[in-house]
């Protein structure tokens, strides 16, 4: 299958469980579906959903630590400022595939500034490829999120939205149980592979 | 549609809510129904209600009826709540906007005083565009009330939260066992309790008794584990996370069939800090203090020098123990572990049959990769003097597998094949006596290494 292979680059970046609101904000150690959709929207300027398109995508990092934040406490109209501890991840790094030639033009001129995690965490394109991926079995998989319930998969279980919807308040869409995996394993079942990656690439369709 | 209420979420507040439901009703999770939900709510709340439980409580869901002091009649009240999310549950659908399950709608959103480290109604920036609180269902809300029958008191409270249905099982079966103890005994001490303050001493504490009171193929299983250690106080809410991945579970399923499992006992133990052991009495005066092994299994650190007792000169746990931690833990690739294990052996070989035990404190005390490759090419020339048959390593044993990734990787084989000699050669070191110049220069390098 012909796809499109985006590699994006950052300084920092934060997913945030959607759980845990108040106190310490832990980082997930791959981003959510909706970040990713979230980042493609935000090429395009429109609402992209998984209707639209499917991705796949492989993250990485190099390392994790904790920093201080400010925020603000909204009480109404009054506000009064407070510090939490915000983890996050350093360096980050997605592979992202997209199986819609067309949207090269979306990240070669994006619409809004294109960010990862928190609003303050810009990232860049750094490469922009059309590839081809074969369906290959007994390939390496992971640093990517995975349908709850895949063969071998193992990591941190949460439930996450694939989506939101643009309306205000925006609602999540989608949710359901994923597997976080932040480390490659084997995966011996068939998956689409890029071979200049070496590694296998999972579809959300 | 379905007439199911609950499957698993990922959701660890939810899902631990419930498998405790589920446990005190005695069905499957997908097997409830708003029958079991109105049988357990009376028992529950009376529970709450108990002076020690009601103080667990209130690090879970402060301002709730239960703990807010300025509620006077709080079974009434907390039981309102609760009839009142009954009557909203409906069966899982399709889709909806709980950030749960989704497959059911929001109906009224919550704040921390239901679901915890979910902010308060009134800070409204929490919340995505201001609103007043987080999109939980009724059904989800409801299962978070009973959460706090499977937590564990270590300081904090400790949530388990597993993708293994077997897991969330068996320790929802001991939590609800413990809570009937105190039913029983009309004694009430709160979440279940085991006196342990360290939450990764109690969490590995946890899975060693899992794993040796339920006999369960785990390597079928694939079990993790993520573990939160978290108080809702309005005041400085906390959150720690443990994760524990399928390998490092395999390998302590593993260890208990394993005929070294002494071994593996005596290597935890070396992990405790700050403890004098031979002042120790009972478990109780070590086990909260902080353990390096446990830590070091949690940060994806390596433990084999714990396997190494240098000061002894002793390879605790022997080769075959030693090679599954690094095959299934450390993801060492087999023809690495081979070949360290052969270059050891020969290593050994060559220092007893030379009677070289100097080449030996060498071997322990080179401080860098240059001057371990050095000592190796010295003995590679010594052991040709000696007429040796085979060579130490091949070039492709020392490109790809000795030294893979050259500087990175020298202590982790270097501590390997000392591991190796070590067992090979332990009785032979003794006969010749262990001098007190190499114990010092010993303590020195692992100083270094820490």
């Amino acid at each position: 299958m012909k796809a499109l292979r985006i590699l994006i680059e950052g300084w920092v970046t934060s997913f945030r469980y959607p759980a845990f609101i108040s106190g310490f904000q832990p980082t997930l150690p791959v981003p959510p579906l909706s970040t990713i959709y979230g980042i493609i929207s935000a090429a395009k300027g429109d609402l992209v959903t998984p209707k639209d398109l499917s991705v796949g995508y492989v993250f990485s990092h190099q390392g994790k630590a904790v920093d201080l934040e400010t925020i603000y406490e909204l009480s109404g109209l009054q506000g009064k400022s407070n510090v939490i501890k915000r983890e996050f991840l350093v360096n980050p790094e997605i592979y992202l595939y997209l199986d819609d030639l067309d949207y090269q033009e979306y990240f070669k001129r994006p619409y809004y500034p294109l960010l990862l995690g928190r609003s303050t965490d810009l990232v860049s394109i750094s490469e922009i490829k059309e590839i081809e991926l074969e369906k290959q079995k007994n390939v390496k998989l992971g640093k990517t999120i995975l349908p709850f319930g895949l063969s071998g998969a193992f990591g941190t279980i949460q439930a996450l939205p694939t989506h939101f919807t643009n309306t205000i308040p925006r609602k999540a869409v989608g949710t359901k149980p994923f597997i976080l995996m932040n480390q490659f394993f084997d995966y011996s079942d068939e998956c689409y592979y890029d071979a200049e990656k070496d590694w296998g690439v999972w579809f959300h369709k | 549609m379905s007439e199911i209420i609950y499957d698993f979420t990922g959701n660890p507040f939810v899902d631990a809510g419930i498998w405790a439901i589920s446990e005190w009703s005695n069905k499957k999770p997908n097997e409830l129904n708003k029958k079991d939900f109105k049988g357990i709510i009376d028992d529950v709340v009376k529970l709450y209600l108990s002076k020690k439980w009601s103080k667990n409580i209130y690090s879970i869901f402060p301002n709730n009826p239960i703990t807010n002091p300025s509620v006077k009649n709080k079974e009434e009240r907390y039981l309102g709540i609760l009839n009142e999310l009954i009557e909203e549950i409906v069966p899982l659908g399709k889709s909806g906007d709980c950030i749960s399950c989704g497959r059911r709608d929001v109906t009224h959103r919550s704040g921390k005083d239901k679901i915890p480290l979910t902010g308060s109604g009134k800070l409204i920036n929490y919340f995505s565009y201001g609103v007043d609180g987080a999109d939980y269902c009724p059904a989800c809300a409801f299962a978070v009330q009973f959460s706090p029958l499977t937590m564990y008191a270590c300081g904090k409270l400790l949530l388990i939260h597993s993708n293994s249905e077997k897991i969330m099982k068996i320790w929802s079966r001991k939590a609800i066992k413990n809570i009937n103890k105190q039913l029983a005994s009309g004694e009430f001490t709160g979440c279940f309790n085991e006196e342990y303050t360290n939450p990764k001493n109690a969490l590995f504490h946890i899975i060693q008794d899992m794993v040796l009171e339920y006999d369960v193929r785990w390597i079928n299983e694939a079990p993790s584990i993520n573990c939160y250690h978290f108080t809702n106080y309005n005041q400085g809410p906390d959150l720690d996370i443990y994760h524990v991945p399928t390998p490092i579970f395999k390998f302590l399923a593993y260890v208990p069939q394993h005929e070294k499992f002494e071994d593996w006992l005596k290597i935890v133990r070396r992990g405790y800090r700050f403890v004098n052991w031979e002042k120790i009495k009972n478990e109780k005066e070590y086990k909260n203090n902080p353990n390096t092994v446990y830590d070091n299994l949690l940060k994806g650190k390596s433990i084999i020098k714990y396997f190494i007792d240098r000061k002894n000169k002793e390879a605790i746990g022997g080769w075959d123990l030693l090679s599954h931690y690094l095959e299934e833990v450390r993801n060492m690739d087999e023809k690495r572990i081979d070949v360290i294990k052969k270059v050891g052996d020969e290593l050994a070989d060559y220092i007893k049959t030379a009677d070289d035990i100097k080449t030996l404190k060498k071997l322990e005390t080179a401080n860098n990769y240059r001057n371990y490759r050095n000592l190796l090419r010295i003995i590679i020339k010594k052991r040709i003097e000696n007429k040796a048959e085979n060579p130490l390593f091949s070039f492709d044993d020392y490109v790809n597998h000795l030294f893979p990734e050259g500087n990175l990787t020298w202590r982790e084989t270097q501590d390997l094949i000392l591991f190796r000699i070590y067992e090979v050669l332990h009785d032979w070191i003794i006969q010749q006596g262990i001098s007190e110049e190499l114990i010092v220069e010993e303590d020195e390098m692992e100083a270094e290494n820490v």
